[in-house]
């Protein structure tokens, strides 16, 4: 829209006068083209406004600014520039076809922010958002990029600087587990510069206005009231024995985000001083895991548990890739086989794994796809591993087995619920794609993989092929042997796979299910094969059926 | 659920069930020519009694097996007394007749014609008792309708000769209505062959639990067992996981008498016919005859409970013969330990 529109449009609102274009200031957003002063009634007087537009509106929504940032005094969700935050982008749905509507819409909101703001109904926002104002302020001298571990107490941490950028961390070896080695070409010889003491407050502080300051003694007071005798002795004494002046704040906001910020004493000691002083001011980026892993929508109450995969296939390499995304540090792979070139096509792994262990390979993948991942592997059959004691099972929270080979997954079932008390899910993909179903099993109840053999068959009853057919198909010659299916069809079996084990490892599940994926029975029909009855049911009639598997005379599990 | 134990509930049922009159089945000839011989006597009676009338008021009648006969719900009684029960319906009107009683006559005396039976009047019907040396005991129901009435329904003539003249009366009854009713609950074949399984089961544990009673002690009908069937019976013949056909009896029986036994037919002593005159099936018990009722259904429950869970199928097929009597099959202890053998080796679809 050109500028003569939007006036048209603007002028056109019945509480909106004095619109005119201005020339575009250095404080607003660098992407707007279009800059409109105007007039409203606003707190008693007619006051002055900006309002900007991007040239894609009405496709996004226009900035609406002060005249001076500090018409109003410091309040929350005005920013240093004098923009109100009134809605974030994200999850915003403009009706484009009525640019007045969205215009008219954005001033009202703009104004209910701002009337909470002076009425002080919002104060907690400068709390909940405590970085976000302080980093604003004009005394910030610079910005620590922090990968330090969010803890309650106090402690001494490493300030290291490489290309021009600052980062603190608990140690350097963290900060490679952080991947922040990859920043620098001189990371092995790379030493800390400075210390700095983390301290963690026990109640939020307010952040300083924009253009305000704190003073040493205001500061050193506001933290005395917010720690115990002992932190305070810790500090006094660490301060010292680093010979350092800067501190890592940290506070949980009422809204229980964490909240960190550092500054600078600029003078030794933790104790008053009679001629005051300013301080300097320095901003955090926090790349922290805890940080990190919440952007992703990830758990953390999972991060501690420990998993053991048993086979790193098709599925299996899905599995473990979906694990670790989902916040899974502790994971242990099991598998003896070597990555081919037949495999490519159907693995998360590719080109450059070939000929490596699908353990190693998996696990160089996995741990450079996330943070701080602890992967532990065996290039070994788990049966060999079990044997030969080299591995304790009931040290496991959970216990998948994606080997696709019925024979070990019964042996496990049978070995798990006999002897051990780790939950367990067997998981596999039937052919050309028809679908696949993962059995959880040993979850505090009857039910298990045993149950799934039919009695007078070993017909597996979850399958939605028919009994008595074979499915294989050899590659070359007797010695590769596969049954057909696809990347997708592994990729959907670890995605349910992984749904079911994460219920479990949260404790969302306190049965024992089995879940099925359907797919598409074409090939396999054109292949001349015959479908189960079980194929038929909906995806409804598979769910609610999916405790119905039990045997309640089951060899294994029911006589437990 | 046992294999073993649903191939015993099937040979049950063989033992128990009686097959359809109609089919040319040797086992119902005797059955079936004795009522052939019947219904042609009732129409030799009309036709003389027609010589006589103008050709529009011509008597006749249609017939057809009523009760368990029709319903596929008969059952081999103990004794050896078998029941009949033919509905015949004259196209007459009921107002015609205000004293039901004429019209139950014309019967009697078509009937009483021969020597080798025994022709009884009785409220709902007239009977034929064989009982001659030599022949198996049997008795044929007749229940007499009239089914050309001026307000389109029909009804059942009540009463005996000697009957108070309360008791004559024309009670409106579709013969059909409870046929149709029961043989449409269920579309799908296995599940209504399941409930008329079920069905015979109660009546023959019922046979078998009140053997010293008639109906007037306290003995439930067939009728009455029919109804509750029909109210708390669900099908169990498909395993919802793997979507395969399952008949499981044993499961069907024990959800059917918990699902009675909890009911209010207890505190009301009420169990009504699913289709008019919706009489209630229980009047004629006391609440001490429901009791002794209950109690024996407790027992069946118990004991087909007791079944379901009992690993061995020997001891759980004792458990049922126990209620539902010496017909039902007892498992060799040897067919027991000679389990089938599994495949050693078999194909499987799975990969990962």
């Amino acid at each position: 829209m050109n500028v003569k529109e939007l006036i048209g449009i603007i002028r056109s609102i019945s509480f909106i006068s004095d619109v005119k274009e201005v020339s575009i200031l250095d404080r607003v957003n660098k992407s707007i083209t279009v800059l409109i002063s105007f007039k409203m009634m606003f707190n008693n007087k007619n006051n002055t406004f900006l309002i900007g537009f991007k040239n894609n509106f009405p496709l996004s929504k226009p900035y609406i600014y002060l005249y001076n940032w500090n018409d109003y005094g410091f309040i929350p969700h005005v920013d240093y520039n004098g923009e109100v935050c009134f809605a974030h982008d994200e999850g915003l749905f403009l009706d484009y076809t009525n640019p007045k509507g969205i215009i008219e819409s954005c001033v009202k909101l703009a104004k209910n922010t701002l009337v909470k703001g002076i009425n002080a109904e919002n104060t907690t926002d400068f709390l909940n958002e405590f970085e976000n104002y302080f980093s604003q302020n004009k005394h910030i001298i610079g910005t620590l990029t922090s990968c330090v571990e969010i803890t309650k107490d106090v402690k001494v941490v490493d300030i290291f600087s490489f290309n021009n950028n600052s980062f603190i961390a608990d140690s350097k070896s963290s900060l490679r587990a952080y991947g922040f080695n990859n920043i620098t070409a001189d990371f092995s010889s790379l030493k800390q510069s400075k210390k700095c003491i983390y301290v963690h407050i026990n109640k939020p502080i307010m952040p300083p206005g924009y253009d305000e300051n704190w003073t040493r003694n205001s500061i050193i007071t506001s933290i005395k009231d917010r720690i115990s005798e002992n932190s305070l002795r810790k500090l006094n004494r660490l301060l010292f024995q680093n010979n350092t002046t800067t501190l890592l704040i940290h506070f949980v906001a009422p809204n229980n985000t964490d909240c960190l910020f550092a500054i600078n004493l600029d003078s030794k000691g933790f104790n008053q001083k009679e001629k005051d002083n300013d301080i300097k001011l320095i901003a955090v980026r926090r790349r922290d895991l805890q940080y990190c892993t919440q952007r992703g929508g990830v758990m953390n109450q999972i991060s501690n548990k420990k998993v053991l995969l048993i086979g790193c296939g098709s599925v299996g390499g899905f599995i473990a890739h979906n694990l670790v995304k989902s916040g899974v540090k502790k994971l242990t792979l099991v598998d003896n086989d070597i990555f081919n070139h037949e495999n490519i096509y159907r693995h998360i792994l590719g080109v450059n794994a070939v000929n490596e262990n699908k353990v190693d390979a998996l696990k160089e993948l996995l741990e450079s796809s996330t943070l701080k991942s602890n992967i532990e592997v065996f290039k070994d059959t788990i049966e060999n591993i079990i044997n030969k004691r080299r591995i304790k099972l009931q040290s496991f929270d959970l216990i998948i087995s994606a080997t696709g080979n019925p024979t070990v997954n019964l042996w496990l079932n049978n070995l798990l619920i006999t002897q051990f008390e780790v939950p367990i899910i067997f998981t596999w993909v039937d052919p050309y794609g028809i679908g696949g179903h993962s059995i959880l099993a040993n979850n505090k109840k009857e039910g298990c993989y045993q149950c799934l053999m039919d009695e007078n068959t070993n017909h597996n009853k979850a399958a939605f092929y028919a009994i008595d057919q074979v499915f294989h198909k050899t590659l070359t010659s007797c010695s590769s042997v596969f049954t057909p299916y696809g990347f997708l069809d592994a990729e959907l079996s670890a995605l349910e796979c992984s749904k079911l084990a994460l219920s479990s490892l949260l404790g969302l599940e306190n049965d024992n299910p089995t879940i099925s994926w359907k797919g598409d029975s074409s090939e396999f029909i054109k292949n001349g094969y015959k479908l189960s009855e079980r194929f038929k049911l909906t995806i409804d009639q598979l769910n609610e059926a999916k405790y119905f598997y039990k045997n309640d005379k089951c060899e294994t599990c029911a006589k437990r | 659920m046992n294999v073993q134990i649903e191939k015993c509930f099937k040979t049950f049922h063989d033992r128990i069930k009686i097959s359809d009159l109609d089919r040319k089945e040797q086992s119902n000839m005797v059955l079936r020519e004795k009522r052939d011989l019947l219904l042609e006597d009732l129409k030799l009676y009309f036709r003389k009694k027609n010589v006589t009338r103008k050709s529009d008021e011509h008597l006749n009648f249609d017939y057809f097996n009523q009760g368990s006969y029709g319903m596929y719900t008969g059952i081999k009684p103990i004794d050896g007394d078998f029941d009949i029960d033919v509905a015949i319906v004259l196209n007459i009107d009921k107002t015609d007749y205000p004293n039901p009683t004429t019209v139950k006559k014309w019967i009697f005396e078509a009937l009483n014609a021969k020597n080798n039976r025994t022709v009884l009047w009785k409220k709902p019907c007239i009977t034929v008792q064989y009982t001659k040396a030599g022949e198996e005991k049997y008795h044929v129901d007749f229940a007499i309708y009239a089914g050309a009435n001026q307000d389109g329904h029909c009804y059942l003539a009540r009463g005996k000769e000697t009957s108070i003249p309360k008791e004559k009366r024309w009670e409106e009854s579709y013969p059909k209505a409870l046929k149709e009713k029961i043989n449409e609950k269920f579309i799908n074949d296995e599940e209504r062959h399941q409930f008329k399984r079920i069905i015979k089961y109660l009546k023959r544990w019922k046979d078998e639990k009140f053997k010293q009673e008639n109906s007037g002690t306290g003995k439930p009908t067939g009728i009455a067992l029919t109804a509750l069937a029909f109210n708390h019976f669900s099908p169990h013949v498909r395993d919802f996981f793997t979507n395969e056909t399952k008949i499981n009896d044993l499961t069907a029986l024990t959800k059917t008498v918990e699902s009675i036994n909890i009911s209010s037919i207890w505190s009301e002593i009420n169990i009504q016919l699913p289709v008019p005159p919706y009489n209630n099936l229980f009047k004629d018990m006391t609440s001490i005859q429901m009791e002794k009722f209950k109690e024996k259904l407790s027992k069946l429950k118990l004991n087909l409970e007791e079944a379901q869970k009992n690993v061995d199928p020997h001891e759980a097929s004792k458990l049922i013969q126990q209620v539902l009597g010496n017909d039902f099959p007892i498992i060799d202890k040897e067919d027991v330990s000679k389990k089938s053998p599994k495949p050693s080796i078999t194909h499987s679809g799975e990969s990962a």
